[in-house]
């Protein structure tokens, strides 16, 4: 039985987690949030993340009702990340973990997200599309590598969709995406935008170049709502990710789907998968906002599975890096 | 029709006619789609299919023959050609012990001149793959499934062109992905005159994939 603390701050959300063989104790999460038509800048992320993190540890400690003496191991995220937010992290786990005497585990960010989605929804070996502000990459396992099979080659989806959000000044709270989600659900015009798959990979920079300088015209003449363009920019950009998805899972045969990362609770999105997966006879596994965003029980749970399978970190390794890639990783906890 | 093998994106079905064997391409409907993109995606690609294909005949790269053109509905009626795909052979040939480097490296040789002399012709392919690449009893080599071609490529769609292909090679055929060099031989020769700027550019494409910056 190992029980686990995990931290996570890679980008505008702090979370905190505790974990017992798989089994939640705790998941608290703090997310700084900007005005509308802004979006969040690493020196003041940083500082959110520094003033609340002790309170959000405190409060992790009271929801499990544990004591920091009974946990196994200290987890921290490693990368990838935003820097400032992700140092400002690693400091206070490798600081705990020295103070109450427990190894510290170093976890890839982008694996966390796998495995709590793979947790979660109890799927064996799916196709994964981890789709968020920071990362978009179809991924499948295969010889102890979560391997990328098609990614997006500039901005991430989630990205894409916040700086449009910025663009029509949408707030923030309790995120850019999800206030696009609400209003592309009443949004009916189609307008047509650029499609850019490139073999197995993605591109939206020129998409979003073509939305934010068209949107003014197009509102102002009144021939399309804010509504309308929320919608046709979800359309056109899970279009485009549900199509690799597919590919990849016709080259790879695979029957199941698993979508994770914060861009992941759109309903949308899900719908769309779930119609795909239908037509091939295969099985879609999502998750809600609670572990499709950036949470710490991830981080714990992916660290446990690390530290099970005998991972050892010497405290070098106990440094945190904002590249590092998915397919960096060896998986010494899955056949 | 007799359904003959279903894609991500098209049913190929097995059909006649006049007399000849041929398949029937359909880029059918997908329901997650919104219609309008859904409709506009299966014409295009249909469309710069069709064009790929003549204009690779033309320059003299083996492609299948187009006897029908249905844009409204999607669907392209060409010869069967027997053959198998170059994915299929290489993964035949790593479980045949008696193969020799040499025919490999010949293979790939072949493989990276066809390319080289697409490319030449002024088509970028946008989806390379070993699956879209026949190879007849002859040893012919015949390209299919251009649906996200165009011509006119930059340098830039160019490297991509042979990076996908680079990917797709590691990811299926990992025992053989330190020959991928013979395929850019292959290559070289047969683009000639400034091949050297899109070489230069397929190593920005390979360390762009690498070094990206990420963020959680």
């Amino acid at each position: 039985m190992v029980i686990s603390l995990g931290f996570e701050g890679s980008a505008n959300k702090l979370g905190i987690g505790i974990v017992k063989d798989g089994e939640v104790l705790s998941n608290c999460r703090k997310t700084y949030i900007t005005p509308p038509g802004e979006g969040f800048l690493p020196r003041e992320t940083a500082k959110h993340h520094q003033s609340n993190i002790i309170s959000l540890l405190e409060e992790a400690f009271i929801i499990s009702n544990l004591k920091p003496e009974e946990i196994d191991v200290v987890c921290f995220t490693k990368g990838p990340g935003i820097g400032a937010p992700l140092a400002s992290v690693a400091v206070v786990a490798r600081t705990v973990a020295q103070l109450w005497n427990k190894p510290l585990i170093p976890v890839n960010h982008c694996i966390a997200h796998i495995e709590m989605g793979r947790l979660i929804t109890s799927s064996d070996n799916p196709t994964v599309l981890y789709v968020s502000g920071g990362n978009t990459q179809v991924i499948a396992y295969s010889g102890n590598h979560y391997r990328i099979f098609g990614e997006t080659i500039d901005i991430a989806v989630g990205n894409c969709l916040d700086r449009f959000a910025r663009v029509l000044k949408l707030s923030n709270d309790p995120s850019p995406g999800y206030n696009i989600e609400q209003m592309a659900k009443k949004g009916l015009k189609y307008h047509k935008l650029p499609y850019v798959v490139k073999g197995m990979d993605v591109s939206f920079s020129g998409i979003l170049s073509y939305i934010e300088e068209k949107a003014q015209s197009l509102l102002s003449s009144g021939e399309y709502t804010p509504e309308d363009l929320c919608f046709s920019l979800q359309e056109t950009l899970f279009a485009m990710l549900i199509e690799t998805t597919e590919r990849a899972m016709s080259h790879c045969k695979s029957k199941e789907v698993l979508i994770v990362g914060g861009v992941g609770c759109n309903e949308r999105l899900q719908e769309m998968m779930k119609i795909m997966c239908d037509e091939r006879g295969a099985i879609l596994y999502a998750t809600d906002e609670r572990f499709c965003i950036d949470n710490g029980v991830m981080i714990a749970h992916t660290g446990a599975l690390m530290y099970k399978s005998g991972y050892k970190t010497t405290w070098e390794d106990t440094f945190c890096t904002q590249r590092f890639r998915t397919d960096e990783v060896e998986v010494t906890w899955r056949p | 029709m007799e359904l003959y093998k279903q894609g991500a994106e098209s049913k190929i079905y097995i059909s006649f006619y006049s007399d000849r064997k041929v398949i029937v391409k359909e880029r059918f409907s997908k329901l997650y789609r919104n219609q309008l993109l859904d409709q506009s995606i299966r014409r295009e690609r249909t469309k710069a299919e069709a064009k790929a294909i003549l204009k690779c005949k033309q320059g003299g790269i083996a492609t299948p023959v187009i006897y029908l053109l249905d844009l409204n509905n999607c669907k392209i009626t060409m010869e069967f050609i027997n053959s198998q795909t170059v994915n299929d052979f290489l993964n035949n040939l790593k479980n045949d012990k008696q193969y020799n480097d040499v025919e490999l490296t010949k293979l790939l040789m072949e493989i990276g001149a066809v390319i080289g002399k697409m490319h030449s012709l002024g088509i970028f392919h946008g989806d390379l793959t070993t699956s879209n690449i026949l190879r007849k009893e002859d040893g012919t080599l015949v390209l299919i499934d251009f649906g996200l071609s165009h011509f006119n490529p930059s340098n830039e769609d160019k490297a991509v062109d042979l990076y996908v292909l680079e990917r797709a090679f590691i990811s299926t055929h990992s025992y053989f992905s330190d020959l991928f060099a013979s395929i850019i031989d292959g290559y070289k020769h047969a683009y000639g005159l400034n091949v050297q700027s899109i070489i230069n550019q397929f190593q920005i494409v390979r360390a762009r994939g690498r070094k990206r910056l990420m963020f959680g």
